[in-house]
């Protein structure tokens, strides 16, 4: 374990302390749903780090398809698996907050679609990758996929907004409405920094690992 | 480019089976939803475009096949020169393709579900040509990838259609909203997105389909 | 509108398991590629015999 993975890693613990302290001990209840809205505090930042994951995919697949190096290969494998773990999060946890707010555990609203469609993507990225056995190919084929994947997703995004609202009024309440009160915010910034550095420590190691894996075979 | 057009013209087998695969479908279609007049009415566009994708599904997953069993596969990662040629050429043919099995269907969706078709002539023409543009220009470079990797049926699909969600849900809702009689304005947001992913797909396409068939 | 703290408590658990469980995953894979790279190494380094007969020598794995 390099030192840099070790600081990462010790810095997430810290962080992810942090956010417990902040998401049950300083954010107040919430006035219309209670405390079950403290979900939040899970469900948002796993999203959005799963985003900043895919967006690294991205510019890895680039930087991959453009000078083929390894090294960017292996960034755009970890950073897909941790990202679909987090997609994976988010999803589970949003179904789990839905159910006391809206009654339902599913719903085919906008943003669960999306992100449904999301995970299923790179579930796809990862598959084809465990598929190809020649290691050269597999990351030619990956970068291809990773960046159609990530430009489509904002497609993905209009299509499915305007599907369920354009003609048809949002029929249920959303939970995560931009709260106001500062404090929400602020603890929410805190759990979406541990979140951050979590998958940072993730996805070094995970690239390490990657790295040692390929260099056990020519041993 | 003119090889593929000769090839595809030359391979009625294949077009043969998609028609009859289609019909096939149309019967499925009228056993499943036949009898309830007012629920096939409003399932219709999407009914349509399921025949579309999946007849797509079978012809683009069969793009390449003919260059692997015929070993012209290593000549064609060999070829010199801009592979991107052959994007364009093979995505022709697809599209040559698809585009008739959708004529059929059309016409046989008219007939057999008693539609007037005519009037939304035009406008419809234009909705499938924009959708399967976006179906076949990812679907060709899936296509080309799927075809060295095992259990290709099987990933093909997988990977295409959640890939294709904005291209389905705008063209359904096109169809929908051009068969009920309204211009083509009135989803001009679903045309709007339909060009732009066509646009991105196909550029997508040219720039990476270099690297799907190296050596 | 109740507090539901159950469905809380199941949200950060579910979230706990299954970042836990990858990061044990990842922990597993790390101890088994130490401990191959380990068994290769010691197989690497022991004093090769030299040949007394005629013939190639048998590749160490």
């Amino acid at each position: 374990m390099t030192s840099r993975e070790r600081a990462l890693g010790w810095l997430a613990g810290l962080g992810l302390t942090a956010g417990l302290v902040m998401a049950f001990g300083v954010a107040p209840r919430e006035a219309t749903q209670g405390n079950v809205q403290r979900i939040m505090y899970l469900h948002v930042p796993a999203i959005l780090v799963a985003y900043l994951a895919f967006g690294v995919v991205l510019v890895a697949s680039v930087i991959y398809l453009w000078g083929r190096a390894a090294g960017a290969d292996r960034l755009a494998h970890a950073s897909a698996e941790v990202g679909v773990v987090f997609t994976g999060i988010n999803i589970a946890t949003g179904a789990i907050w839905g159910k006391p707010t809206w009654g339902t555990w599913w719903t085919w609203d906008a943003r669960l679609t999306s992100v449904s469609i999301m995970f299923v993507v790179y579930l796809g990225y990862l598959l084809l990758r465990a598929m190809i056995e020649d290691r050269e190919r597999a990351a030619r084929f990956a970068a291809v996929l990773g960046i159609v994947a990530a430009l489509d997703i904002p497609l993905v995004h209009f299509s499915v907004y305007w599907w369920r609202t354009l003609h048809q009024p949002p029929t249920l309440l959303r939970p995560g409405s931009p709260p106001m009160d500062p404090t929400f915010v602020l603890a929410l910034m805190v759990n979406l920094v541990a979140f951050a550095l979590l998958y940072g420590y993730f996805t070094a190691k995970r690239v390490r690992l990657l790295r040692q894996e390929e260099e056990e075979v020519f041993a | 480019m003119w090889k593929d057009l000769l090839l595809e013209h030359r391979s009625k087998e294949t077009l043969n089976a998609l028609f009859f695969f289609a019909l096939l479908l149309l019967f499925v279609f009228q056993f499943t939803l036949g009898p309830d007049r007012e629920r096939l009415a409003g399932a219709l566009p999407g009914l349509l475009w399921l025949g579309f994708i999946l007849s797509g599904l079978l012809g683009l997953g069969r793009a390449f096949v003919v260059e692997r069993e015929n070993d012209c596969w290593e000549a064609l990662l060999l070829a010199p020169g801009d592979k991107s040629a052959i994007y364009v050429g093979k995505l022709a043919g697809n599209l040559l393709l698809m585009f008739i099995v959708e004529a059929m269907l059309l016409v046989l969706f008219g007939v057999f579900f008693n539609l007037d078709l005519v009037p939304a002539l035009p406008a419809l023409v234009v909705v499938i040509g924009l959708g399967t543009v976006g179906f076949a220009a990812i679907g060709t470079l899936f296509a080309a990838m799927t075809t060295q990797v095992r259990a290709r049926e099987l990933l093909f699909p997988v990977l295409l259609l959640p890939v294709q969600v904005p291209v389905l849900l705008a063209t359904v809702k096109a169809t929908e909203a051009v068969l009920l009689g309204e211009p083509l304005g009135a989803v001009g947001h679903w045309l709007g997105l339909l060009a732009a992913a066509d646009t991105i797909y196909l550029t997508v396409g040219v720039l990476t389909f270099d690297a799907i068939l190296e050596a | 509108m109740p507090d539901n703290w159950s469905f809380v408590l199941a949200a950060y658990g579910l979230a706990a398991l299954v970042l836990g469980g990858y990061w044990r995953r990842l922990l597993r894979r790390e101890r088994e590629l130490v401990a191959r790279e380990r068994r290769c190494g010691a197989a690497r380094d022991e004093p090769r015999p030299t040949p007394t007969s005629p013939g190639p020598p048998i590749p160490r794995r």
